[in-house]
């Protein structure tokens, strides 16, 4: 009795240790600035699906994307989180230009990356992150087979540098970042079937694991923001990967982008109180 | 430096990860190149070898000997197409901006037991009710008659709720889909839904899970439901009018209404047509649809031969009849039907 009275007033001044440090800490709890990025990417695609065509086709690529960075609250000098949502079109044609195939693919992704200073003033990191995407590619020409639906859920590595350098006065963050996932699972129809099949109520089958002999994906960019006042521009190239292989149905989506946007890094302050000269500001790139 | 080397430890994996591509076999564009991509379409995803005691590299290499670097576009193809009619398949079509290759025999070889002329002039005078493709009305023998040419159009509900409504008095119901050459399967399960009270066995489907020739699915079978609550149903006996050139979802569609109760199939055996066609391409550009997926009846029996007649109901049009205004099977399902009531 004695011992568990002891234990619930050690755990009651614990409490009250940690609420006090909270409530001191408040003021010098340092800002973590949000840096946002919203950009347009234009270029070049690949699209193939062997369940609608043998051919490889090409044509162009359209994506739409935010991003979003912030050093994480429990740590943030080491770790940062990035929120990211894109949308991708792509249209292609056949060899010989009388057909055409549609690639549409909405995806999401959250990373919890730990960050490192390493030499030569590059600030790295590499983390978790879970992405979902949905979408399918389109070939108005089949018949009974005219498009095959993509969905995936996956857990993967993603991976930044960056690099603050100035020229000509101007500051210019350079970046190179990267993810591909290691595990998940993904939508496909079996080899031949169609989807009046799966219409009629057959739903068995149609979840793979998508681990990197099946599913692989690499987004890749590198881009340099360059400041302009308060905001900054967004300038650089994605490169978009994307094959997976499963019933003996290939998917392939590559694309290489030229990428425009604005970015800026943006934080709040409470009550109108402005910042205390003791407050440290860490941003996600930096 | 112990940190930068963790954090080259957690790279190393990723690195390791495989980069490239899944391979895509591809063929050059040139009449070699778009035979063979032909025959590895057709070897890798035609069901019917298996049913049709086709040996495919057989007659690949038989027609592959044909096929010459300088061959013209006309040539490759009449060489395509004379190799595909070897399937005996009507859902294989060859497609080029020239022309489209058709098997024709399943239908040419055959009478065609169906004049359009001859029920539309001398059994209704041209005074039936049209909704769409579909005309109906009814028959001096006071049986109702629906003609449904093409499952390519479909009819809601409601439509159908006016047909059987205005049908309701007839003693018996003659649907015709004789020269029916098929369309949307699922404007099948809309009319077999009016003649069904209870969740029906329509037929299994089977598709391929792999290009192997015996790579297939366990059959799934698949259900029809009644009418929604409301609708007109028909109880009365039917005669389902089939010629050879019925075909497809057509095939299907009689096929499920033979194994009905109430229901007779008369005329001759369709034309069959049970696999659900899919579409490639060639890297010439030329389309190729190909049965790839098989449909088979609620016996779990394939029905690409076509379905029979039912027992004691195969009929051909007397074609001295015909000349004198008479369809002799329409007349054959009329009497049947009033010998049943």
């Amino acid at each position: 009795m004695i011992m568990i009275r002891e234990y619930i007033s050690t755990i009651f001044f614990a409490l009250i240790a940690v609420f006090y440090a909270e409530a001191q800490d408040e003021s010098d709890k340092p800002i973590r600035p949000v840096t946002s990025a919203y950009t347009f990417a234009y270029g070049s695609s690949e699209v193939a699906d062997t369940y609608l065509s043998p051919i490889i086709y090409s044509g162009w690529n359209l994506a739409l994307a935010y991003e979003r960075m912030q050093a994480m609250a429990f740590n943030p000098a080491d770790w940062v989180m990035r929120l990211k949502i894109s949308a991708d079109a792509s249209r292609g044609t056949n060899y010989v230009g009388n057909g055409a195939m549609w690639r549409g693919d909405l995806a999401a992704s959250w990373a919890m990356m730990h960050r490192w200073k390493i030499p030569a003033g590059i600030t790295a990191g590499i983390g978790p992150s879970i992405s979902v995407s949905s979408g399918a590619i389109y070939n108005p020409r089949n018949g009974n087979n005219p498009a095959a639906a993509k969905a995936a859920i996956t857990a993967d590595v993603s991976a930044y540098a960056t690099r603050m350098f100035r020229l000509a006065g101007t500051r210019i963050l350079a970046r190179l970042e990267t993810s591909t996932p290691l595990i998940g699972a993904f939508f496909s129809q079996q080899y031949g079937e169609l989807y009046y099949e799966i219409w009629l109520g057959n739903h068995s089958g149609l979840v793979h694991c998508a681990w990197p002999g099946s599913y692989r994906r690499f987004d890749t960019s590198l881009t340099a923001d360059i400041e302009l006042g308060s905001t900054w521009l967004r300038i650089g190239y994605r490169n978009y990967f994307h094959s997976s292989k499963v019933c003996d149905i290939t998917t392939r989506a590559i694309s290489n982008s030229f990428v425009i946007g604005i970015s800026g890094e943006w934080f709040s302050i409470r009550n109108n109180s402005g910042i205390s000269p003791r407050t440290r500001v860490i941003s996600a790139l930096y | 430096m112990i940190r930068q080397l963790k954090l080259l430890l957690f790279l190393i994996p990723t690195l390791l990860i495989p980069v490239g591509c899944h391979e895509i076999d591809s063929h050059d564009n040139d009449p070699r190149g778009n035979f063979n991509a032909l025959c590895d379409i057709i070897d890798e995803h035609y069901c019917f070898f298996r049913e049709k005691n086709i040996d495919w590299n057989q007659v690949r290499s038989r027609y592959g000997a044909m096929i010459s670097p300088k061959m013209s576009s006309r040539e490759l193809f009449q060489v395509c197409s004379d190799m595909l009619d070897e399937l005996h398949d009507g859902h294989t079509n060859l497609s080029t901006p020239f022309a489209t290759s058709y098997y024709r025999a399943w239908w040419s070889d055959y009478p065609q037991n169906y004049d359009a002329r001859i029920i539309e002039q001398h059994y209704f005078n041209f005074n039936y009710t049209s909704i769409g493709s579909v005309y109906y009305g009814i028959l001096p023998q006071n049986v109702g008659y629906i003609r449904y040419p093409s499952f390519e159009q479909s009819l809601g509900d409601g439509n159908w709720d006016y047909i059987f409504s205005f049908l309701a008095t007839c003693d018996a119901l003659i649907i015709d889909i004789r020269d029916n050459g098929g369309g949307r399967m699922d404007n099948v399960e809309p009319l077999v839904s009016r003649f069904i009270t209870t969740r029906a066995l329509a037929g299994y489907i089977s598709h391929k899970t792999g290009p192997g020739h015996s790579d297939f699915s366990e059959p799934y079978p698949f259900y029809f439901n009644p009418a929604p609550d409301g609708s007109v149903l028909w109880m009365k006996p039917v005669a389902v009018l089939t010629n050879r050139s019925t075909f497809s979802a057509a095939n299907n569609f009689a096929s499920i209404m033979k194994l009905l109760p109430q229901v007779k199939l008369i005329g001759a055996t369709t034309g069959g047509g049970s696999g659900m066609p899919f579409s490639s391409e060639l890297p010439n550009g030329w389309g190729i649809r190909f049965s790839a997926c098989s449909i088979l009846d609620a016996n779990g029996d394939p029905t690409e031969w076509g379905v029979d007649p039912s027992q004691g109901c195969a009929v051909d049009m007397d074609p001295q009849a015909a000349l004198d205004g008479i369809d002799t099977i329409l007349d054959f399902a009329v009497k049947t039907l009033l010998s049943q009531n």
